[in-house]
């Protein structure tokens, strides 16, 4: 092989966050010519049944399902440039977004996680625009609504009648940003912790925020102002580059799916941000973090 | 965090540590989970959230102010007496723009009780040997409680004899920066009428700086409302930012070693005839 070289990258995310969608999708565009990418698959190497289940469902616009907590799925893939000879040997631990969740609920990785950690050089960080938990305080609410009625203020400001009892504090129910700087922690803290450690931070879903006309940075800085203080004053720790990523192209459900069985599967694929070539290329983040 | 993972961060770093001291639901726990809630949505005056080792307790403390809770009154739990050790917060903020210059405060989260144990009785008082480590000493007094007239002399008597008692039970360094914090000052703001709280302010302060200006160097008042539901329009934190700039601008732990001898010593070892040659240099210069 010449000059192959081993990158192996962490798929970050709590649940729900658009990974495996992300890796269905990659695995068609790494092996399609109907759209061309600056990474393609150069030979396929032992397991792929999971990458061809997921990219089927892909195809089919159909979910492509959740990664359960107790199956963390290792994929590996052997790229090339296509431009050039250069090789890459890929491997991604698929974890599950529970696994992720579980490590902010019980303050410990799992063994497989921790292994991974140690080899890593490189992650990618999935938001989803809809799913982010905002710290949303009462006053704020209270602010929003006297906005609306001018007699709020002083109806707020009254003593209230006995109050019915609070619904009790949930550690899963953390603001997102408290959750991904936790993890991000996690990892700073890991004995094997190369820095600076690049991450790829993709939006995932990035059709549903497209529209605004931001750009995944800013989209990020105003959404999780906590993630990105900490991802700022931490660059010593972390190189990080933005995405927006549309792996599905759109939703499933109503009259977008119409709109998308008429593209070329991988021009479903919808990517922007940092230094972005080729907005449908998946592989832009990879080449990145492999740079 | 424990005290005995307090004492190991400030092994590994230095650590400036603050100090809330008051009665039991003077707005101690509200105040700092007020510098957590600043930081979650953006800059803090000109500082960056950096880090925080203890996640979970802040959110905890924060539950009952936020709309998860189901409350329609924002509150704040009650810190529970748990003996002399505290329960410590960490927050690691960035000063500036600068390369990681990065600030560890410890902040103490201890139930009223505690203090109240402390303040009658000096013997007591030495078992928060935390004291000893502070930076700035945040003491409470409640204008809630200040427009009560059954309540308001007898709190500020009790928070005055806290520090007594901290000061005569040499629990104070002499270098802490000791802030008297009008806490939940919204209810100051929401009176109509402010002229008798005006005089009532000024003679508990002139009080505080007879008995105490001459013992403690760095001395001062400040009016914040973490969470003014009463006057909304301070919005939150009122106050907060500028406790923060202080703790970052003043850290006596931190002050210069000086480890130059003065140009004028009259000492004949190298040192200081190369202290004083060294000094004739840059003079002429």
């Amino acid at each position: 092989m010449n000059g192959s070289k081993s990158h192996n990258f962490l798929l970050i995310g709590l649940p729900s966050t658009g990974k495996t969608s992300f890796l269905a999708a990659l695995w068609y565009a790494i092996q399609q010519k109907q759209s061309p990418t600056a990474l393609i698959l150069q030979r396929l190497d032992g397991e792929s049944g999971y990458l061809n289940k997921i990219r089927d469902a892909w195809l089919a616009f159909k979910p492509v399902g959740r990664n359960p907590t107790d199956s963390e799925t290792f994929v590996s893939m052997r790229l090339k440039r296509s431009n050039g000879d250069e090789e890459a040997h890929l491997t991604f631990p698929d974890v599950s977004g529970e696994s992720f969740k579980q490590q902010w609920t019980s303050r410990q990785l799992t063994a497989s996680y921790d292994k991974c950690l140690k080899s890593a050089n490189g992650g990618i960080l999935f938001i989803h625009p809809g799913s982010i938990v905002l710290p949303l305080r009462i006053a704020e609410v209270d602010d929003l609504a006297a906005l609306i009625d001018d007699d709020m203020v002083e109806k707020l400001a009254e003593p209230q009648a006995v109050a019915p009892p609070s619904a009790p504090w949930d550690i899963e129910k953390a603001p997102t940003q408290v959750q991904l700087v936790e993890l991000l922690q996690f990892m700073k803290r890991h004995t094997h912790f190369r820095a600076p450690f690049r991450l790829a931070i993709a939006i995932s879903a990035w059709d549903l925020v497209a529209p605004s006309k931001i750009s995944p940075q800013v989209w990020f800085d105003q959404q999780l102002p906590l993630l990105s203080q900490f991802l700022a004053s931490n660059r010593k720790s972390f190189e990080v580059a933005f995405y927006g990523v549309s792996a599905q192209g759109g939703t499933y459900d109503g009259g977008e799916v119409a709109a998308l069985h008429k593209k070329l599967p991988a021009r479903r694929i919808e990517i922007v941000g940092s230094d972005v070539k080729n907005q449908h290329d998946i592989t832009e983040p990879l080449l990145w973090l492999m740079r | 965090m424990t005290e005995t993972q307090a004492q190991a961060m400030a092994a590994e770093g230095p650590v400036r540590l603050i100090v809330t001291a008051g009665a039991v639901a003077c707005g101690k726990t509200t105040l700092l989970s007020s510098v957590y809630e600043l930081f979650q949505t953006g800059h803090v005056k000109s500082n960056q959230f950096a880090g925080c080792d203890t996640f979970p307790a802040f959110e905890q403390r924060c539950h009952l102010s936020r709309t998860d809770s189901e409350n329609e009154i924002p509150e704040t739990g009650r810190t529970p007496y748990d003996g002399p050790h505290p329960e410590y917060l960490h927050v690691k903020i960035q000063d500036g723009t600068g390369d990681e210059s990065h600030i560890d405060f410890l902040f103490t989260d201890v139930s009223g009780e505690m203090f109240e144990h402390a303040r009658n009785s000096t013997d007591e008082c030495k078992r928060l040997t935390f004291l000893l480590r502070a930076s700035h000493l945040l003491l409470f007094l409640d204008c809630e409680k200040a427009l009560q007239p059954e309540k308001r002399w007898g709190m500020v008597q009790d928070a005055k004899s806290l520090l007594q008692s901290c000061l005569d039970s040499d629990m104070l360094e002499s270098s802490c920066f000791v802030t008297v914090v009008w806490a939940k000052c919204d209810y100051f703001e929401a009176k109509k009428y402010k002229d008798g709280i005006k005089e009532f302010v000024d003679t508990v302060e002139e009080d505080f700086k007879a008995s105490f200006a001459s013992r403690i160097p760095n001395f001062k008042f400040h009016r914040a409302a973490a969470r003014p539901t009463r006057f909304p329009n301070l919005k939150m934190g009122f106050g907060v930012r500028e406790l923060l700039v202080d703790w970052i601008a003043h850290w006596p732990q931190g002050r210069q070693l000086k480890l130059e001898p003065p140009a004028d010593n009259g000492g004949q070892r190298e040192s200081e005839l190369f202290a004083k040659r060294h000094n004739a240099q840059s003079a002429t210069a």
